[in-house]
């Protein structure tokens, strides 16, 4: 079989499968609101693993993070994995395991209704609502943008970018929609086994291509004769001391505030579930960082003199050049189910969330799920529009979006576990973190800075953080005690 | 071990971890340990298992389950 056919009919069994997985989901999907948005919270351990594990990797790991090592080595590694591995499943105990709970005893789908209810507060949902969407998008637009690159790249710029993103797009909304969470969460046990098997067996397949044979140890060798600092860490930019605490911050607490995560935890069948998840989360981020930094790593070697954001290209290009055919259309789909793992879930999340935050919920359950499914169309076009004119890398837009979503931490924490939190420390706190944040992105140099340090060496999401505890400790202190829980 | 004193051991091995992982008092080389593993992925990879037996036993000590919220 020709590259060209392998590449066509894997992509079709992959499509024909999620597709199927949607289907069946359906008929459980129908049955009521709760089923179709939290798939009757009862996601056990594994499916919860990979839906969470599956909604947390994204094109940003996949295509962000070896275009990213390309240029700074393994430093990438250094400032991301190991404190995402403390940090994700310490926010899951702290805000995860209590707005698990609370949703279940308030009868709240989504993370802004399930504060909204906390409070007794429409305007804290709405609050939360505006800026769960702004950062969403952003976020989606990486995935789209990392899945039609890596599709153009595999076809020889056959199939358009902008041809893939829709495609993408496309699949997505139908089998979301079709079996809502439930769908999604079994896509995800197939997506995170398809790009989490393909990451570790690549891994020892590149190492041979780039040593010619020699495995590791002589791909390791390789990258010190051509540039040693790639085996070390940078002290600029990103790697200061400054703007590695900010920078840990940022990618530690952004997880549990996307709202496509939260959502999946209040999903969970039990605190039992979770713990076993937040046990297996190191284990499985060292088994896809250590082999998505070194591609970059090891790229840099093969394929010298990339600039910018054109290594965000080298994932796609490693496989080109040393996967047989069959491995490297199981390339493209590893990306795919990446980029597809996350995407329905925010397509899922945003969707529901304009269904029961904006518009009231409908007494007819049946029209709950109906709406949820058009607001899914709705959100997948605007992603689209977003994605066309948009123009950072990869790694930038992510990085916005990443430092955003820090800023509603201190509510999502203070709400879980500080009583007399109420709905005016609520929105004292996001909004100051917000237009603190926004303030610091333009001292760092703009929309696209921030990575970029704003005041005293820290990158802007350090001082949204600081404001919004500040905001929501001084709301919620000024004006006395309120009643904070129904 | 009373509840307190497992939750205050559980901040003192998280903070200790986090220095841990702001080491720049560590000399950061780039030789190849066993002739393959990198110096700094090799540290940062033993940092990560310390976290890995640090929250099974997180998990197993300080998470109660169902608690009040």
């Amino acid at each position: 079989m020709d590259p060209a056919t392998t590449f066509a009919v894997a992509l079709a069994a992959y499509v024909l499968l999620v597709l199927a997985v949607g289907w069946f989901a359906t008929r459980r999907a129908s049955a009521s609101s709760e089923e179709y948005f939290l798939a009757g919270r009862g996601l056990g351990t594994l499916v919860l693993f990979m839906a969470l594990f599956g909604t947390n990797c994204t094109a940003f790991v996949l295509v962000g993070i070896p275009g990213q090592a390309y240029h700074d080595g393994l430093g990438v590694f250094s400032v991301n994995a190991p404190i995402i591995a403390l940090g994700i499943p310490l926010t899951f105990w702290a805000i995860g395991a209590p707005a698990r709970r609370l949703a279940a005893q308030y009868g709240a789908m989504t993370p802004a209704e399930l504060y909204s209810r906390r409070f007794g507060s429409r305007a804290v949902g709405v609050l939360l609502f505006a800026f769960y969407t702004l950062y969403t998008l952003l976020y989606m637009v990486t995935a789209i943008r990392g899945a039609a690159v890596t599709l153009n790249v595999v076809t020889e710029g056959g199939v358009p970018e902008w041809v893939g993103g829709a495609a993408v797009l496309v699949v997505a909304v139908v089998y979301t929609s079709l079996g809502g969470m439930r769908a999604t969460a079994w896509t995800n046990v197939v997506q995170g086994a398809i790009f989490l098997g393909f990451m570790m067996a690549v891994f020892f397949v590149f190492a041979d291509g780039v040593s010619d044979g020699a495995g590791v140890s002589g791909a390791m060798r390789k990258v010190r004769e051509h540039d040693a600092a790639l085996l070390g860490v940078k002290d600029a930019g990103l790697y200061a001391p400054t703007a590695w605490t900010s920078w840990g911050l940022a990618i530690t607490l952004t997880v549990i505030a996307f709202p496509h995560m939260l959502v999946r935890l209040m999903a969970a069948e039990s605190d039992r579930a979770l713990k076993n998840v937040c046990r297996l989360y190191p284990i499985a981020i060292i088994a896809l960082w250590v082999p998505a930094v070194m591609i970059g790593v090891w790229g840099a070697v093969a394929f010298p003199g990339l600039e910018g954001r054109d290594s965000d290209q080298i994932f796609s290009m490693m496989a080109a050049e040393y996967l047989p055919p069959a491995l490297s259309a199981l390339g493209f789909l590893a990306v795919l189910a990446a980029v597809m793992s996350t995407l329905d879930a925010q397509i899922l999340t945003l969707g529901s969330m304009l269904s029961r935050d904006v518009m009231t919920p409908a007494d007819d359950e049946r029209r709950d799920i109906w709406r949820g499914r058009v607001f899914s169309v709705v959100i997948a076009v605007a992603v689209f529009l977003l994605w066309q004119v948009g123009g950072q890398s990869i790694f930038s837009l992510a990085s916005i979006a990443f430092s955003g979503y820090v800023t509603l931490t201190p509510t999502l924490l203070f709400g879980m576990r500080w009583r007399r939190f109420n709905a005016r420390g609520a929105v004292t706190s996001i909004l100051v973190a917000n237009a603190v944040y926004f303030l610091a992105l333009a001292r760092a140099g703009g929309i696209g800075s921030a990575k970029d340090p704003a005041w005293l060496g820290f990158l802007p999401v350090m001082w949204g953080l600081v404001a919004g505890v500040a905001g929501a400790v001084l709301g919620t202190l000024w004006g006395g005690r309120a009643a904070t829980r129904a | 071990m009373s509840t307190t004193n497992r939750q205050r051991l559980a901040w003192l091995g998280a903070a200790v971890l986090l220095v841990l992982h702001h080491d720049f008092w560590r000399e950061r080389g780039v030789e190849l340990w066993f002739g393959w593993l990198p110096e700094e992925l090799a540290w940062r990879l033993a940092w990560m298992l310390l976290t890995f037996g640090y929250l099974v036993w997180f998990c197993a000590v300080v998470w109660v389950e169902d608690e009040a919220a």
